[in-house]
């Protein structure tokens, strides 16, 4: 009885440091800080996870849950990390169209409008559960704020959290409003562990520009004379 | 039925996937004789389908995503399947031996495997009972006879034209996507309409873009300018069946949409008339001109084109002006021409192509005295001539028959200012008739007659007998079907609508044979030897031989404002004055009038409105993950407006 009362507040509470966490992606400089980020906001979708297990006895969340913890907080950060520890850098400093503080600004109105127009679409949802509401809300904010970060950021390994951030965004939506079925839960997961899979292959241009990919092989001597990967 | 008919799709199938997976010395030809029993078992399938049922039979129904497939086959269809089981026979029989002497291993391949599904793709044209089927198998003729055009891609002039092919034919798309879009908009319903009103103008605008759609397909001018290139380009078996059977499909889907999708309405019949002349005179001006044999048989196709659209444009105008009678005369003449031109089109652009493979030219100037070296293939393409210049009792005769009988019914049956255009209609007509039989006799003439004017020509053999089979076939059925064509109207239920010409051709065949035993039984028995009176010329050569050029001078130059040529003159002088002529150059070119006026001037602004366009697209990823955050946005924006 204790934890019905006390999981609205929870969710409630672990939402709005998914949102802090998604202005973070947004703004932070630092790598390590960037995936230890994306981590903490993976962990916090696995607690918000247990609150709506507490709340609506869906035992499939706690499979969700799992999958998440095995995955999203253990699995691809410490395969990003690995990459990290390979190519030395620390900081991104490359920002296109936006700096951090646009951004932000940015993010802000983008939560504005997602709240009014959800207000219109899931008037229903909006009268019955604010909580389901709010989490709807802020899950699809999330997949824009991810959007935002794979637009703006310049580095190839940046891009690929901001992409990692929308997925949880999606994850958040599914948990909140459609429920989305554990399969494709499932299969998603395997998608951004071939994801970051692939992005170790490219370990080599991880810290540049996707544009800039082939002189970075030039410059390590990585290119055959005929143009293909030595 | 339904079984018969899946195993008729699966021969195709069958026929088209065999080449293009199995790589066996010759594999065509069996690839060739299960399209050949393919197309006999179409023949076999349709005949009762036409003679019997008026009803449309239903062969196969079901759902694709969310839109409703349906696959039947009534009278109109049922006639179109047997010209395509014929063509399919003819194809079969002569495609082997094309092949066997077409340089390149794997092409032959590609092709022999591509000609079927493109049969199948047209077959399913014909059969579709839903507009999106039709869509969707339209596309996929348009696709295949990309790729067949495309078949000698190391030539340029071939790249281009099958380039020009594929802008044309995705814009005929686009229309008839267009038409059945707002068709749809209009009816609630993917099915084929029936009878709608031209009142609204949405429905107006879908018969548009429909037409427009149909008329690029069928090269009707002034969306003509792909034809002359795309035919000549590709293969002859596939030019056979562009000509003959690509452009009966779209003409099958015209008439399909002209009388069954919307009720009559005088405006569209004047607009179909008005293309019908254009195109029948023009076409027929530009195939007088034209020294490519294929690509004279080309303009030809869109000269008959613009017949069978006068026929359809008719049927329109007196059904709307209340006159059934001649309604049914102009859309029989339609129909029968649509069929017969199929027939004696794919048979000519088969024999020429024979020709060209064993002169090794296309142009009518190198050839002569070929019916010496081709009797059987020379025979066979002049029966196709006979047919085209409308000689009673060859199947060409019939439609124009009606058409002009219509015509001329109309004269007294209409109001005075209808009766004008009848005048002007029957007068352009007629002067297309005559321009026919000029152009179709420079043809036979110089590509057949006197002698050879180039190594090829003179080197020329006949080509194997599988190679005047295919042809012979379309020869025997182009004659029968003008010969037997009163009974067959007569089956159809439509007796009285012509005069009987089984019996004019018996009474031709025993007048001929009386004439020669007459001749036979009084000439002279005794053999002389002597020369022919030679002008006082001791050997007259090829090079004293009429040209294609010299042929057609007096008539280009009647119709010069047409043909719009323009005379260009070089001189250069001894002296600065220009006193004292030195040498000079003079030539006469044709202006093309339609490539300069209309296609460049139009190519030139979409490329402007394009480069515009092209400045979004830099190639920068960001900027395209700017562009789907952007649309994100947008539809949020428009999701919370309407909600």
């Amino acid at each position: 009885m204790i934890l019905n009362d006390v999981a609205p507040v929870w969710i409630r509470i672990c939402l709005i440091l998914v949102l802090v966490s998604g202005g973070f992606l947004l703004s932070s400089r630092s790598l390590k800080n960037l995936v230890r980020t994306y981590q903490f906001q993976s962990f916090l979708l696995v607690l918000i996870a247990l609150g709506l297990v507490v709340l609506e006895e869906h035992t499939i969340l706690l499979l969700v849950a799992a999958l998440t913890v095995v995955s999203k907080v253990w699995g691809i950060p410490a395969c990003i990390r690995l990459i990290q520890e390979r190519i030395h850098i620390q900081q991104d400093l490359k920002f296109s169209y936006l700096r951090p503080p646009g951004a932000l600004m940015l993010s802000i109105l983008i939560i504005l409008l997602v709240y009014i127009t959800f207000a219109q679409i899931l008037e229903k949802l909006y009268a019955a559960s604010s909580l389901f509401f709010l989490g709807s809300v802020i899950g699809v904010s999330l997949v824009l704020m991810g959007l935002l970060a794979v637009c703006i950021r310049r580095m190839a390994i940046s891009k690929v959290i901001g992409y990692l951030s929308m997925e949880n965004g999606v994850l958040a939506f599914g948990l909140f409003v459609t429920e989305l079925p554990f399969f494709i839960e499932f299969v998603i997961v395997i998608d951004l562990i071939i994801l970051v899979l692939l992005t170790s292959i490219m370990t080599v241009g991880i810290d540049s520009s996707i544009e800039e990919y082939k002189s970075r092989l030039e410059e390590f001597h990585l290119l055959s004379e005929e143009g293909g990967i030595a | 039925m339904s079984e018969i008919f899946l195993f008729i799709v699966l021969l195709y199938a069958l026929s088209g996937v065999i080449p293009l997976c199995i790589r066996k010395k010759r594999i065509w030809s069996v690839s060739s004789i299960i399209m050949g029993g393919g197309g006999i078992l179409l023949t076999l399938f349709s005949l009762p389908c036409l003679l019997v049922s008026s009803a449309k039979t239903i062969l196969f129904q079901g759902e694709w995503v969310t839109f409703p497939i349906c696959i039947g086959i009534d009278r109109l269809s049922a006639l179109f399947c047997i010209l395509l089981g014929m063509l399919s026979l003819a194809v079969a029989l002569y495609t082997p031996g094309y092949l066997d002497r077409m340089h390149g291993n794997r092409r032959r391949y590609v092709v022999s495997g591509f000609i079927p599904l493109f049969l199948l793709s047209m077959l399913l044209v014909i059969l579709a009972g839903t507009t999106i089927a039709f869509l969707v198998f339209w596309e996929l003729m348009a696709i295949l006879s990309f790729f067949l055009v495309l078949t000698e891609f190391e030539e340029e002039k071939t790249r281009y034209a099958s380039l020009f092919y594929l802008a044309m034919t995705q814009i005929s798309t686009v229309f008839v996507f267009l038409g059945i879009l707002l068709m749809c908009v209009s009816t609630g319903s993917w099915e084929y309409p029936s009878h709608l009103s031209g009142s609204d103008p949405l429905i107006s605008l879908s018969f548009l873009c429909l037409f427009f759609g149909i008329a690029i397909k069928s090269g009707v001018i002034p969306f003509h300018k792909w034809l002359p290139h795309a035919h000549p380009a590709a293969p002859s078996p596939v030019s056979a069946l562009m000509s003959g059977m690509m452009i009966s499909t779209a003409l099958y889907a015209l008439l399909r949409v002209v009388t069954g999708f919307y009720a009559p309405n005088a405006a569209w019949g004047f607009l179909i008339l008005a293309f019908g002349c254009l195109s029948a005179v023009l076409g027929v001006m530009y195939a007088l001109k034209e020294q490519d044999i294929k690509g004279l048989l080309a303009y030809s196709s869109i000269d008959n084109t613009g017949i069978i659209l006068i026929g359809t444009g008719l049927w329109v105008l007196f059904t709307v002006f209340g006159s059934p009678a001649l309604a049914l005369m102009a859309i029989a003449g339609a129909v029968f021409h649509a069929i017969s031109h199929g027939l004696f089109k794919g048979l000519l652009f088969l024999t020429a192509g024979s020709v060209c493979q064993a002169a090794g030219t296309r142009n009518i100037d190198e050839m002569g005295g070929i019916l010496v070296r081709m009797p059987w293939t020379g025979g066979l393409f002049f029966i196709g001539v006979l047919s085209i210049v409308s000689i009673p009792p060859f199947s060409g005769f019939i439609g124009e028959f009606l058409i002009i009988m219509s015509l001329i019914g109309g004269l007294s049956e209409l109001s005075p200012l209808l009766q004008i255009v009848m005048v002007v209609v029957l007068s352009l007509f007629s002067l297309t008739g005559a321009l026919t039989v000029t152009t179709f006799v420079k043809a036979v003439g110089l590509t057949f007659l006197a002698l050879p004017r180039s190594e090829g020509a003179y080197h020329a053999r006949e080509v194997p007998w599988p190679m005047y089979a295919g042809p012979a076939v379309l020869a025997l059925m182009s004659a029968g079907l003008g010969i037997f064509s009163g009974q067959i109207f007569s089956f159809l239920g439509y007796p009285g609508l012509l005069p009987d010409l089984l019996v004019l051709f018996l009474l031709l065949l025993g007048t001929s044979v009386l004439v020669y035993v007459a001749v036979w039984s009084y000439a002279s028995r005794k053999t002389r030897i002597t020369r022919t009176w030679d002008c006082g010329m001791r050997a007259p050569s090829s090079k004293m031989e009429y040209t294609g050029s010299g042929f057609t001078e007096p008539v280009v130059r009647f119709f010069a404002p047409v043909y719009r040529t323009r005379i260009c003159v070089t001189r250069e002088y001894l002296d600065e004055h220009q006193c004292l002529f030195r040498t000079g150059t003079g030539s006469i070119h044709l202006m093309k009038f339609f490539e300069e006026c209309l296609y460049l001037p139009a190519a030139r602004r979409i490329d402007r409105y394009a480069s515009l366009v092209a400045a979004l697209q830099n190639g920068d990823i960001d900027r395209f993950v700017l562009y789907v955050f952007c649309t994100v946005i947008l539809l949020i924006l428009i999701l919370g407006w309407s909600a």
